[in-house]
């Protein structure tokens, strides 16, 4: 069920892609996100090879970050990504950033940030990458901004795993940011079934369910309660 | 057992709480903690099912623990994230009781929530809030069998194993910034997601329901002295040892994986 929130930040982001004349990406996720957040900085990395690698930036700020991290090789966004959840750092000249990462507050520093909240592109296990969102000047985000930080977040992992199942440009399912336990449960079954990474799984559920017109909420059910088996050599058997 | 109005006995609820405690300050998982948490409530407070719901803060109710894995149960707790006596809770910040789930009052209030519960058998809820200071970041559900009010102590019981659920999962009496909130519940509600995926893992290769899979999970976590999340993780990403994993199957009724 899409809430206030989540409609607002979509409307956000769509205007961002209309402004393009494109079809809805993470780049307009990203420049979005800056307009409403953080001007200036904000950056998507996404994990390759190991690495976090800028892939999305809106700001002069938020280039000079995530090339603090790449330098630096620790830092919110690798943390981020390593637990699984946020690192928010309301202000970089805390002594506690300095000890947690002193390459990175150095770097970061030097480069005129001052604040920086990660939010890490994951979901559960599959890590994807990173939203970083920065600032000039010291202060937390506010309540709202944390709301809107997190569906910036999830729009973006959303985007990402359509992209990855070959439906860049096509609208999100509109339960995409509302899914429960059983696509989780789903992706364990079919990450076995097709004996593949868990992000792979998600993938795949995702363009079965769009190729069979099917709610992705409905082809998880239907995992879970072993009505549809996913096989290597065709996609799916229902 | 005592009779149904009798609250616990004194010092079966100082047992809890010692052990409560003591999976506060050893190594902690914080759903393993609040598994038990929940479990403990169902013992304490002779409700017949309890359940963990905590804020995603971008407006769902998620649910993080329950007494059972018994699906119907499940979605019990988990469509109460549109509509219930655990949303109004948490929206309004106060416990919400409601000793008749056939009554008039209650069909009115909440008419798709009552029409599911009907289903289910259960007559009675009571939703604790989950507050530190002026933030409320979810609410304790606690279902009976029977209808009727809950007993006063049993309801200041219950907020106190509420106030602890909070505790244990924020980690922090004074929270100074949300931004410690924020990290604690977002990482907390990864960790749940970790396991539903473990979950699917163990049920696809050994054959069994979700819930023979995470009791397994659970069991094997505490007897190797491993966090129920670490595990999970290493189930998921195939990084378990295989030795370990044998182990872990020969708990499932289906043994090893064919």
């Amino acid at each position: 069920m899409i809430g206030g929130d989540e409609a607002r930040v979509w409307a956000l982001i769509a205007e961002s892609a209309r402004r393009r004349s494109a079809v809805i990406s993470a780049q307009d996720a990203c420049a979005a996100c800056a307009r409403a957040l953080a001007p200036g900085g904000v950056g998507v990395s996404l994990i390759a090879g190991g690495r976090l690698e800028p892939v999305h930036v809106a700001g002069e700020l938020g280039r000079e970050l995530l090339e603090a991290e790449l330098t630096s090789g620790d830092g919110p966004c690798v943390d981020a990504v390593a637990t699984g959840g946020p690192v928010l750092v309301a202000d970089l000249a805390d002594a506690a950033s300095g000890r947690r990462w002193p390459m990175f507050t150095a770097t970061a520093r030097a480069a005129t940030v001052r604040a920086v909240f990660a939010f890490p592109l994951v979901s559960g296990a599959a890590r994807l990458g990173v939203l970083v969102l920065c600032r000039d000047r010291p202060g937390g985000l506010e309540p709202g901004e944390h709301t809107d930080a997190l569906i910036f977040a999830d729009v973006i992992l959303a985007l990402l795993f359509n992209d990855q199942a070959g439906l860049s440009g096509r609208p999100l399912p509109s339960e995409a940011l509302a899914l429960g336990p059983e696509i989780h449960q789903a992706a364990g079954m079919v990450s076995v079934q097709l004996d593949c990474g868990i992000e792979q799984a998600l993938v795949r559920l995702r363009a079965h369910a769009f190729a069979h017109e099917v709610a992705l909420t409905e082809v998880a059910r239907e995992v879970v309660e072993r009505r549809l088996r996913f096989t290597p050599d065709v996609s799916s058997q229902g | 057992m005592d009779t149904d109005t009798a609250p616990a006995a004194p010092r079966r609820v100082a047992q809890a709480f010692v052990a409560l405690a003591d999976t506060l300050v050893s190594e902690f998982d914080v759903i393993d903690f609040l598994q038990q948490l929940a479990e403990r409530c169902v013992e304490l407070l002779e409700v017949d099912a309890a359940g963990i719901l905590v804020t995603d803060q971008r407006g769902h109710l998620r649910l993080m623990a329950a007494s059972s894995e018994q699906t119907r149960l499940l979605e019990l707790f988990q469509l109460q994230d549109e509509q219930g006596p655990c949303l109004d809770c948490f929206n309004g910040g106060v416990a919400v009781h409601c000793a008749d789930l056939r009554g008039e009052d209650a069909v009115r209030r909440w008419p798709r929530f009552t029409a599911e519960v009907g289903h289910s058998g259960f007559a009675a809820v009571s939703a604790l809030p989950m507050r530190l200071r002026a933030e409320v970041i979810g609410a304790m559900n606690l279902f009976r069998a029977r209808p009727g009010a809950m007993p006063e102590q049993q309801i200041e019981l219950a907020q106190g194993m509420a106030d602890v659920a909070t505790i244990g999962l924020l980690q922090e009496r004074a929270l100074r910034q949300s931004q410690i909130l924020t990290e604690r519940l977002q990482s907390a509600l990864n960790s749940r997601v970790v396991i539903e995926q473990a979950k699917g893992v163990l049920a696809e290769r050994h054959e069994c329901s979700m819930d023979q899979a995470f009791a397994a999970l659970r069991r094997h976590a505490r007897d190797r002295n491993r966090l129920l999340t670490e595990l999970a993780h290493a189930v998921v990403t195939r990084t378990l040892d295989p030795a370990e994993l044998d182990h872990l199957a020969a708990r499932l009724p289906g043994g090893s994986p064919g």
